[in-house]
């Protein structure tokens, strides 16, 4: 009997224990885990999960489903590939396959109600999908599945950057995330200021600088002839293309600008402290200059992924020539349609971009700068002479942006090369 | 290690016309501007001459060259060059 109750006894303790065996497993499998570093890395609050149904909703809202469902399809094959150990050419392999994909949607099915601000979420999906497919995000301590996956949909589909960016990666957008040291009563003024000084930019650009833009050119076309300027018939026609062309770049300029500051105010005001896109641009004194103060995000995303990847580093203007050949593939696809007016001047603009940048990098690897600041010319003279490369490096890149916007906008190519005729050779 | 580095980082600056004072070994290079793309990959091919090594393209991210000392820990860790400290 006494053997019967001690048996009993140990299976009563073996049950015990197979019970808190059991118990630590589940607790273990589902407990919250422990918070890392910083105390906003642990788990995704409601709020952040507010912003991502928000995000995902506009999403479906903005295009065609095919071309949603594509989006949405691709995202969790991306984040399995971030997230495994495979070989980046495995991973360029899949990279592709979706690409060509995305590239299908955006081209292959017809969308005629999908406005011109949508049509950059393909082209901005697919820089983070190879930012994040190409990263190691392996051996990301500290974060559950669950959470890992939502901060991954939450960068991938974030509402203020999903139609025309800026690019974040995903290191830097969550690097730069800080809600804890959020006071929103500091943050909203700042905040708004940003949003209504982009606004302000972008009524100027579209209200003001486009028409009157179109205006003189048409103009200029005509002979000088104008329903609204008559006074503009006395111009030299030459005058006006070159004019059409500088307010052709400036209100370009202050339209993607105002419409980035849009984005930092609000993404700002999230706590999302994204860097600025532009470091004035327009004012730079030669063409290398202006590629790295441009559109800063995408200029970021090109230089990790492709200019220092590929290539020697001793091949700097291979390096070159490879990156504005990828960036000029990647314009493209901010394209309504592909035709050929389109993809030629397009094409041509980054040829040009790219020639002018190459050909500066290897002159100057080529005779390194020597001269002490003391032994140059007089200070005056160095201001007179930056003052004529800036003003040089705006016409030409307001030669580049006539051919690249004319481009995207879908205009015939002989209307652009007509215009280049007269600012040539004058009038017609 | 690091004060080598800080030498190369002068060397590759003076070499474009831009010379600076002096380089805190936790500055932000990049962040900072006193880097940009093309200064940063001819500070990689400084050290590639320098230390006999072949730094991989994947390997030039701001993790790795966002600063002096992060130089030279990448540096340490991957090719086992110096000590950073």
């Amino acid at each position: 009997m006494m053997r019967l109750q001690r048996m009993a006894q140990g299976d009563t303790t073996i049950h015990i224990t197979t019970v808190v065996a059991m118990w630590e497993a589940v607790r273990g499998r589902f407990q919250v885990k422990p918070v890392a570093a910083k105390p906003w890395e642990g788990i995704l609050s409601a709020r952040e999960h507010v912003l991502m149904a928000i995000s995902l909703g506009t999403l479906l809202w903005s295009l065609p489903v095919v071309n949603a469902l594509i989006l949405l399809g691709s995202a969790p094959v991306i984040y399995a590939l971030g997230t495994s150990s495979w070989s980046n050419r495995r991973r360029l392999a899949v990279l592709f396959v979706i690409l060509g994909a995305i590239i299908y949607g955006k081209f292959g099915v017809v969308r005629p109600n999908v406005g011109w601000a949508r049509q950059g979420i393909e082209a901005f999906f697919i820089l983070r999908c190879v930012d994040f497919g190409l990263g190691q995000h392996a051996d990301a301590q500290g974060h559950s599945t669950a959470d890992r996956l939502g901060r991954f949909i939450l960068w991938i589909f974030f509402l203020p950057t999903l139609f025309l960016g800026p690019m974040a990666s995903y290191g830097d957008f969550y690097r730069r995330y800080q809600p804890t040291a959020l006071n929103r009563r500091q943050l909203i003024l700042p905040a708004l200021a940003k949003i209504a000084w982009g606004v302000c930019k972008m009524v100027l650009a579209h209200r003001v600088l486009r028409p009157l833009h179109e205006e003189i050119l048409a103009a200029a076309m005509a002979g000088g002839a104008s329903s609204g300027w008559p006074s503009l018939a006395e111009v030299d026609p030459r005058l006006l293309v070159a004019g059409s062309l500088a307010l052709h770049l400036i209100a370009f300029y202050l339209a993607f600008s105002g419409m980035i500051d849009v984005v930092l105010g609000v993404s700002r005001w999230l706590g999302f402290n994204l860097p600025e896109n532009f470091d004035k641009p327009l004012l730079s004194p030669n063409p290398v200059s202006y590629w790295k103060t441009s559109n800063i995000s995408v200029y970021r995303w090109l230089m990790i992924h492709v200019f220092f990847r590929y290539w020697d580093h001793h091949r700097i203007t291979a390096k070159v020539v490879t990156t504005f050949l990828i960036s000029g593939l990647w314009h493209l696809m901010l394209l309504r349609m592909l035709s050929w007016d389109a993809v030629a001047q397009v094409g041509l603009a980054f040829a040009i971009f790219g020639a002018s940048v190459a050909a500066l990098v290897h002159l100057s690897h080529l005779w390194p700068h020597t001269r002490s600041v003391s032994t140059g010319p007089h200070p005056w003279v160095q201001r007179l002479c930056w003052g004529g490369k800036i003003a040089l490096t705006f016409a030409f890149m307001a030669v580049i942006h006539g051919l690249f916007l004319n481009g995207l906008a879908g205009k015939p190519l002989g209307d652009t090369l007509a215009a280049y005729h007269v600012l040539c050779f004058g009038a017609q | 290690m690091q004060q080598q580095l800080k030498a190369y980082l002068r060397e590759t600056l003076e070499a474009q016309g831009r010379p600076v004072a002096d380089i805190a070994l936790d500055a932000p290079l990049i962040e900072e501007g006193i880097l940009d793309s093309l200064l940063l990959l001819d500070f990689v091919v400084l050290l590639e001459r320098r230390c006999g090594i072949k730094i991989p393209g994947e390997d030039i991210v701001p993790e790795h060259f966002g600063s002096l000392t992060a130089v030279a820990i990448y540096l340490r860790e991957r090719f086992g060059l110096g000590d950073p400290r």
